[in-house]
């Protein structure tokens, strides 16, 4: 029998021998993690049911990072909320105002290869970049969860992006990810796995990889992974993850392989109609910026501030720009600082902000207005996703919004 | 006793995200009635004003897409929708529908075509099949392990009966 990663994992959690695509299993969660816009509903929707306390509490993640600082007068009763339901359920992994959820999950060693993660946002899928099954809930079924430890899954085919060649110089993981939506759509993996295999994978670092699977969601995908490899197995090292779960493909039969070679990618942008609309940055080349915005769960890693920092530093911004830089957990932040990043951001004209998730979701920390135009570095531009639904958003990687910040209009890395 | 529902199609194109069935600024709202009255206000302005409870919502591909926002099927289940036909559904919207108890059915491209916005269409519930046109849609049944939690009302009150079953 051949079976994808995907399906190893999920044959693991169901306690089955095999599984395939299209079967209805019951499967086991490892880790759950719930998010402070919607943990009063999922609180509300566990209050119904007649368990009185979670499957098991050490398995329970709760992270303030979308209402951080309080944007509303409902904020604060969000992080009560969930101060209280930690506190009467006994759950110690608890993290208000320290980091976005899909930085701190993997920061922490709560995902490790193999696993199955759910959680309230949609962009867990980020988490595949660990070798995990990892994919967005909503909070009735979230309170399933908690009471149950299990969830129904119907066993997904699977997309291969092959992926061989080497990155040229100013292209980075990003346009990566830009390139596979620009092929597949914005529906084109909807109910699908997504495994990106390949000679080139063993080059993409685990902050490439969560760029990556992050934005798998934005293909509709149930989840989006990468077999886990020397660079994984080193990444958990360091951060205490659980390796008792590792599973590895068994010559896998996918729906279909698409081939990608990295030395043909270009820096890529998806323009303000859509995630999918996507074109090389020197389209448009020009384009007048007001916003620039490096951080977010996709591209707000140390890594990232390292090449956006190697291009603005001693650079100033043009006044008609804003810059914000929003580092993605608190241990980042604290490497910007010590590392001396963050000066130069400053010296350049940068604002800094916490680690959150406000702009993305255009609730606060750089709303747009209607005639404004911004190029991010974050996942969605949706029209009114961050801000006034005439508001632009051009999608980029952090090289690329670190030099249309610098120009103060759209331009191409190193150029 | 089954009876032929008489009902008014709303119908929607591609990509109809979740910040478009329900914009990010209305989720603080406490009253999901009060919430609901602000629902597709960006692709449908006169829909939550106009709809009606057993109303149909008919989209084209990708339903529900981006954010995992459970609001987005809450206010259409609050405004009486209890059936949405789509040519494929966003997965985190499809599971939160069934999930509420709200049932999504996939239909091909040719019979989406077949709908007009704020036309009369009439749904058989005996058949599970939707007339229109001299056509008969006829709806595709959920696996036995789904139609069981829409059967129930939803996943809440399915892993009760489930709590309550293994109690006896």
């Amino acid at each position: 029998m051949s079976h994808t990663l995907t399906e190893k994992i999920i044959a693991q959690a169901s306690g089955k021998k095999s599984v395939s695509p299209g079967d209805i299993v019951d499967v086991s969660v490892n880790t759950a993690f719930i998010h402070d816009v919607f943990i009063s509903g999922v609180v509300e929707e566990f209050s119904k049911l007649p368990h009185k306390k979670v499957w098991n509490s050490d398995n329970i993640v709760l992270i303030a990072d979308h209402e951080v600082p309080a944007v509303s007068e409902w904020a604060g009763e969000c992080y009560k909320t969930m101060l209280r339901f930690a506190e009467s359920q006994n759950i110690k992994r608890i993290h208000i105002a320290e980091g976005v959820c899909h930085q701190l999950i993997p920061e922490k060693g709560y995902v490790g290869p193999g696993m199955v993660l759910v959680g309230t946002d949609s962009h867990t899928t980020t988490h595949g970049a660990l070798g995990a099954f990892s994919t967005g809930i909503g909070t009735t079924e979230m309170a399933a969860v908690l009471a149950t430890g299990k969830i129904w899954l119907k066993v997904p085919e699977t997309i291969n992006f092959e992926m061989t060649g080497t990155l040229s110089k100013g292209v980075y993981a990003k346009d990566i990810v830009l390139s596979m939506l620009k092929i597949l759509g914005a529906e084109g993996a909807t109910y699908k796995a997504i495994e990106i295999t390949g000679s080139a994978v063993k080059d993409l670092t685990m902050a490439d990889r969560l760029t990556i699977c992050n934005m798998g969601v934005e293909m509709g995908a149930k989840n989006a992974l990468f077999a886990p490899d020397a660079n994984t197995m080193a990444y958990i090292q360091e951060t205490g993850a659980e390796k008792s779960y590792l599973v590895n493909a068994d010559a896998p039969i996918y729906e279909r392989t698409i081939q990608m070679n990295l030395s043909d990618i270009k820096p890529m942008l998806a323009f303000p109609k859509g995630v999918d609309d996507v074109h090389p940055v020197e389209e448009a080349i020009g384009t007048e910026i007001h916003e620039a915005f490096i951080g977010s769960c996709t591209n707000g890693r140390y890594e990232d501030f390292v090449v956006a920092a190697d291009i603005i530093r001693g650079k100033k911004i043009p006044p008609h720009v804003r810059l914000i830089i929003t580092p993605a957990s608190m241990h980042i932040y604290k490497r910007l600082i010590s590392e001396g990043l963050a000066i130069d951001f400053i010296n350049a004209g940068a604002m800094i902000t916490n680690p959150g998730c406000g702009l993305c979701y255009g609730k606060h920390g750089g709303v747009l207005s209607e005639t404004d135009v911004a190029i991010a570095s974050n996942n969605r531009n949706f029209p009114g996703r961050l801000g006034h639904k005439n508001s632009q958003v051009y999608l980029a990687s952090p090289a690329t919004v670190a030099w249309s910040a610098v120009h103060g209009k759209i331009s191409e890395p190193g150029i | 006793m089954a009876e032929n529902i008489q009902t008014t199609i709303w119908k929607f194109s591609d990509d109809i995200d979740t910040d478009q069935i329900i914009a990010t600024q209305y989720l603080v709202n406490p009253d999901i009635h009060d919430m609901a009255r602000y629902a597709m206000e960006i692709p449908k302005p006169d829909f939550a004003s106009s709809v009606q409870s057993g109303d149909i919502i008919v989209a084209r591909n990708n339903f529900g897409c981006g954010s995992s926002r459970e609001q987005a099927p809450l206010v259409l289940k609050t405004l009486g929708v209890k059936i949405i036909l789509a040519v494929s559904f966003a997965r985190i919207f499809y599971r939160n529908c069934i999930n509420l108890g709200i049932r999504p059915y996939e239909i091909a491209l040719s019979q989406y075509n077949l709908f007009d916005d704020q036309s009369q269409v009439e749904f058989d519930s005996q058949n599970n099949s939707i007339n229109i046109k001299n056509n008969t849609i006829a709806l595709n049944p959920f696996p036995p392990f789904v139609e069981q939690i829409l059967a129930a009302g939803g996943l809440i009150a399915h892993v009760t009966q489930q709590f309550n079953a293994n109690q006896e």
